[in-house]
């Protein structure tokens, strides 16, 4: 069972690591932060394995785990972390049309987001990432209409937190 | 720029070129050992609460049975034992009835906070009721030794002798008793409450669309 687990959660990692980031690096607002709520996610979803059922997508149920820890955690809560290196690293971007504007943007981008309240936070990534409405209910327990209405607000706060870049909201 | 072209063109075009480096070897050792100190934290801390009980009421029932002092000082040595069996007990069972509640990440996130706020306001209880679980039954105990003592002592030697021993022991117990529940208190209020209010604000936020921007 222990290496099935195993198994698992070295395959689930390796297709929804980049989700697991995202969600880390929106929730943490410096880099020890992000590494540490990082860690955290990876054990509550190494926890959480077990209790799958089938019954959701398993990246709907792995953004469920990441978010929900998020939201629930703990700056103060860190003590039993040990590992003090980074991490996680970013390699260099892989394409040669990836320019610096862009990483500023994203920069810029991950920055209004950690100033959004933190359940707007998951709403706007959620989006980002191209998640339905549906899937969003699902993951945030609450219904379809609902979601858009805090998607809404959310767009439109991230709007003014980005200052004119986006003009369309 | 749209919103989607934000969305597209930046979002996720940075998420599919964005090669994290992880050694997942080394991912599954730390979440192995984070899993191990986690379960360990949460088995001492138990064991801490209710252990402390379990021993004090040993120590106590043992000093009574060994007591060769008048009725009145065993009775109370008992008392004191079972009002430490009491407490040690109070942990057992609210720990095992909360542990059925924890919070579970895998739930809607509406929920998850729902969980984590019952546990916040479980623990606020707890904490602000200090008093009455924790302290008074030892605390009545304690009393009547103290009291059963020193009537013995009065009774063989000089008030002026006795006193000064009553007073400053008195007030040591006290002092301790107070230090205990000004520091549940003081947790209460700088750790408990502001999570509370965290987690009230994102259910709030949740369940009916509430609008506020973090501070």
């Amino acid at each position: 069972m222990a290496a099935d687990l195993e198994t698992i959660f070295k395959q689930w990692f390796g297709e929804h690591q980049g989700l697991l980031y995202r969600v880390a690096r929106a929730y943490g607002n410096t880099a020890e932060d992000q590494d540490d709520l990082f860690q955290e996610i990876c054990l509550q979803l190494w926890l959480s394995i077990p209790r799958f059922e089938g019954k959701a997508k398993v990246s709907t149920w792995i953004y469920r785990v990441a978010l929900n820890t998020a939201l629930v955690w703990n700056r103060s809560e860190k003590n039993r972390r040990k590992h003090r290196d980074r991490f996680i690293t970013v390699a260099p971007q892989q394409r040669a049309g990836d320019s610096q504007p862009s990483q500023e943007i994203i920069e810029r981008l991950y920055e209004a987001v950690r100033k959004l309240p933190k359940v707007d936070t998951s709403v706007v990534l959620m989006h980002l990432d191209g998640l339905g409405y549906d899937e969003m209910a699902e993951i945030l327990g609450i219904s379809e209409s609902n979601v858009g209405v805090k998607l809404n607000r959310a767009k439109k706060q991230l709007a003014q937190l980005l200052g004119g870049l986006i003009d369309d909201v | 720029m749209t919103f989607n072209e934000l969305q597209k063109n930046y979002w996720q075009k940075d998420a599919a070129a964005s090669k994290l480096v992880i050694d997942s070897d080394m991912l599954i050792r730390e979440v192995k050992r984070n899993k191990d100190a986690f379960e360990s934290s949460i088995f001492w801390r138990d064991f801490r609460e209710v252990a402390i009980g379990l021993i004090m009421a040993g120590v106590f029932l043992r000093s009574a049975s060994k007591s060769k002092d008048n009725i009145w000082i065993v009775g109370s040595l008992v008392v004191v034992a079972m009002a430490c069996l009491y407490v040690a007990v109070f942990f057992l069972v609210d720990r095992r009835l909360q542990r059925k509640k924890e919070a579970r990440h895998t739930d809607p996130l509406l929920a998850c906070i729902e969980s984590s706020l019952m546990q916040v306001n479980h623990q606020i209880w707890l904490l602000k009721n200090v008093f009455w679980w924790y302290l008074l039954p030892p605390g009545v105990g304690i009393a009547l030794v103290f009291i059963a003592i020193n009537v013995e002592l009065f009774r063989v030697l000089p008030a002026k002798l006795v006193l000064p021993g009553c007073l400053s022991g008195t007030l040591f117990v006290v002092l301790i008793f107070l230090g205990v529940y000004w520091l549940n208190q003081y947790v209460v209020r700088k750790g408990l409450i502001p999570r509370k209010e965290e987690l009230e604000a994102m259910l709030k936020n949740l369940a009916n669309g509430g609008n506020t921007m973090p501070s």
